[in-house]
């Protein structure tokens, strides 16, 4: 085979292999899938077509409900597997390893007009995909590094790196609250609109041991985090944490970042830098509730 | 018996049999210790930074010897393979030391029209079984062995699909990969016989399904078998899938015997991942083809020979019905 062939056996292989794809993600005006291309009469090629597309359809539902457990206890089964397929055939993934595909579910649901009556799932969702990238985020239980010189350093300069994984979320609804009580065990209507009737929460998400753990955190607390996960200097995130609460102390936060392991080290400010990726996933601006841009 | 010679170095002339190991049995695996062989476990599982489950694989390899069995590369995919993926898998194959790393004679990834974005299909879709395809898979197969610094081993699949301008046959494909790249095959036996099966159902041939799956066993080389897959299927619609959800089937264990007359033992894993069962029914399956291994094993050494146990979990006395029932 010389150079020519090569190129166009290679070619004719990536069309063939397009053509597969698209038979599994088809659109409108597509013409009949694979006709010529395939050994198996019709009959039988229509079988293995629709075998294929039942197993993405079963592995849909079943690594979106590995990461949105909640959501998926929410919906229910059926509106759930329902959701799950519209995702696949909408966002595909586009990696083989399947626990990064999902993170378009909050936008999905909140522009789902079905669901204008339950427009919390999409804070759900979102909070759901912080968890399930926080399970697999690197372990760290090391003490902070070079803490004993917070005291010391200019506030203009440095910056407190969280541990990987941290996330905070904004929502106009009890975030949290809603979360821990639906995570475990389905809730009743009554106690859902009880539930719902709390006041807006912000959500951490941090390790805790090999889990992530999710709890309320005050305003305060929440725009001096989320600053810092921007990889903004200390002093320009405790102006955020004073702007969002007046009697805001940074002293208290530092007690309960120490307690629960909050800090993963005191480093130099770079402003102009990226967060690193796993956190540049999971930050969310102001208290939102509409569709995550993902 | 010597160790055999070829590609596959770490095989040994005591065959192991091992089970997959997933999320239903970590704890309960971790704290009964059975005696197996090896564990095997899906490598995308364990390609997160940290967390419990690559803590919980640490643990269990501190046990038992880990098989990393791959269903994402996509090694056939004409787009070429994910470089993200294999760095990922290169850094659990440093973390894990597996006994062995695996993936399939598959396509998974492309864009759905040219230009466009890449997409994963997360399935095992069919190459073809031509040059063309074969240069392809060759050439991907040599950059995963350079990036891990290990030999991997190509599994066949249960292709429900194929080609009308395949050029050569499944076995003479295979060969010819292992030949060129430097690896080895995994057998799957379960997939042959669905193969098999669906072939039949397709256009009757000239042999029964069970002796077309024979006969690719006969076309494969011996010497390039470095591992062997049981698996359950489902035969109850029109197409026969391969769910890894219930016992093995009376004419794959034929099959598998018929493989071990062949090939000599090799190190066999039982396959179980959808309605995972107790673990006691998986330590029952392996304990039947360790049985099966040890009677090809007596035949090979002749009568009154002795053999020496294999690797792998007691019978519990655990029997459905047609289910390998001549096992010691």
């Amino acid at each position: 085979m010389n150079e020519g062939d090569d190129g166009s056996s290679r070619a004719r292989e990536a069309l063939r292999q397009q053509l597969l794809l698209r038979a599994l993600w088809p659109e409108a005006g597509d013409p009949p899938a694979l006709a010529g291309w395939l050994r198996e009469p019709d009959d039988r090629a229509a079988l293995g077509l629709a075998a294929c597309r039942g197993h993405a359809r079963a592995t849909a539902r079943r690594a979106l409900a590995a990461a949105c457990p909640t959501v998926a206890a929410l919906l229910g089964e059926a509106d759930f597997a329902a959701t799950a397929w519209r995702l696949w055939q909408a966002w595909p993934p586009g990696r083989g390893d399947l626990a990064c595909w999902g993170q378009a579910l909050p936008g999905l649901l909140a522009g789902d007009e079905g669901l204008r009556d339950r427009p919390w799932l999409a804070d759900l969702a979102r909070l759901d995909w912080a968890v399930h990238v926080n399970a697999g985020a690197p372990d760290s239980d090391a003490p902070p590094v070079g803490l004993e010189r917070l005291a010391e350093v200019d506030p203009a300069g440095h910056s407190l790196r969280l541990r990987p994984g941290t996330a905070v979320l904004g929502s106009l609804w009890p975030l949290a609250t809603l979360w821990a009580a639906c995570r475990d065990a389905p809730v009743d209507a009554q106690t859902l609109t009880r539930l719902l009737g709390g006041p807006a929460e912000n959500a951490l998400v941090r390790r805790s041991g090999w889990r992530a753990a999710v709890s309320a955190i005050p305003a305060g607390d929440a725009a001096f985090m989320r600053s810092l996960l921007e990889g903004l200097a200390l002093d320009e995130a405790l102006d955020h944490a004073a702007a969002a609460d007046a009697d805001w102390s940074f002293e208290a936060w530092l007690v309960s970042a120490l307690r629960q392991g909050w800090i993963d080290a005191l480093v130099p400010a770079a402003p102009s830098e990226a967060p690193g990726a796993a956190q540049a996933l999971l930050q969310f601006s102001g208290a939102v509730s509409g569709p995550h841009q993902g | 018996m010597s160790a055999l010679a070829g590609p596959l170095g770490r095989l040994r002339s005591e065959p192991e049999v091992g089970i997959g190991w997933r999320h239903a049995h970590h704890g309960e695996l971790l704290q009964r210790r059975p005696p197996l062989g090896f564990v095997e476990v899906h490598s995308e599982n364990f390609f997160a930074d940290g967390g419990a489950a690559l803590a919980v694989l640490a643990e269990g390899r501190a046990i038992y010897p880990v098989s990393l069995h791959g269903v994402g590369l996509g090694l056939g995919s004409a787009a070429g393979i994910d470089r993200w993926h294999l760095d990922r898998l290169a850094r659990l194959v440093e973390r894990i030391d597996p006994v062995r790393v695996s993936d399939h004679a598959c396509f998974a990834r492309g864009p759905l029209r040219p230009g466009g974005a890449m997409v994963h299909a997360a399935d095992l879709l069919p190459v073809a079984f031509t040059e063309a395809s074969l240069a392809i898979m060759v050439d991907q197969v040599q950059q995963v062995q350079d990036r891990l610094k290990r030999t991997l081993l190509v599994e066949n699949l249960a292709a429900c699909l194929r080609w009308s301008d395949d050029s050569m046959t499944e076995a003479e494909f295979l060969n010819a990969l292992a030949r060129r790249s430097g690896c080895g095959l995994l057998l799957d036996v379960n997939n042959l016989v669905v193969a098999a099966l669906n072939a039949a159902a397709s256009g009757p041939g000239e042999a029964s399904p069970e002796q077309s799956a024979c006969r690719v066993i006969d076309a494969i080389d011996p010497s390039l078998v470095g591992e062997i897959h049981l698996a359950g299927h489902d035969a109850s619609g029109a197409l026969v899938i391969d769910h890894h959800g219930c016992r093995v089937q009376p004419m794959v264990w034929r099959v598998f015997e018929h493989a071990l007359a062949r090939l000599g033992p090799r190190p066999t894993l039982v396959e179980w991942d959808t309605d995972i069962p107790l673990l006691e029914v998986l330590l029952d399956e392996a304990a039947l083809a360790g049985g099966a291994i040890r009677r090809s094993m007596q035949a090979a050494a002749g009568p009154g020979a002795v053999v020496r146990p294999v690797p792998g979990p007691a019978t519990t006395g655990l029997r459905p019905a047609g289910a390998a029932g001549t096992a010691a």
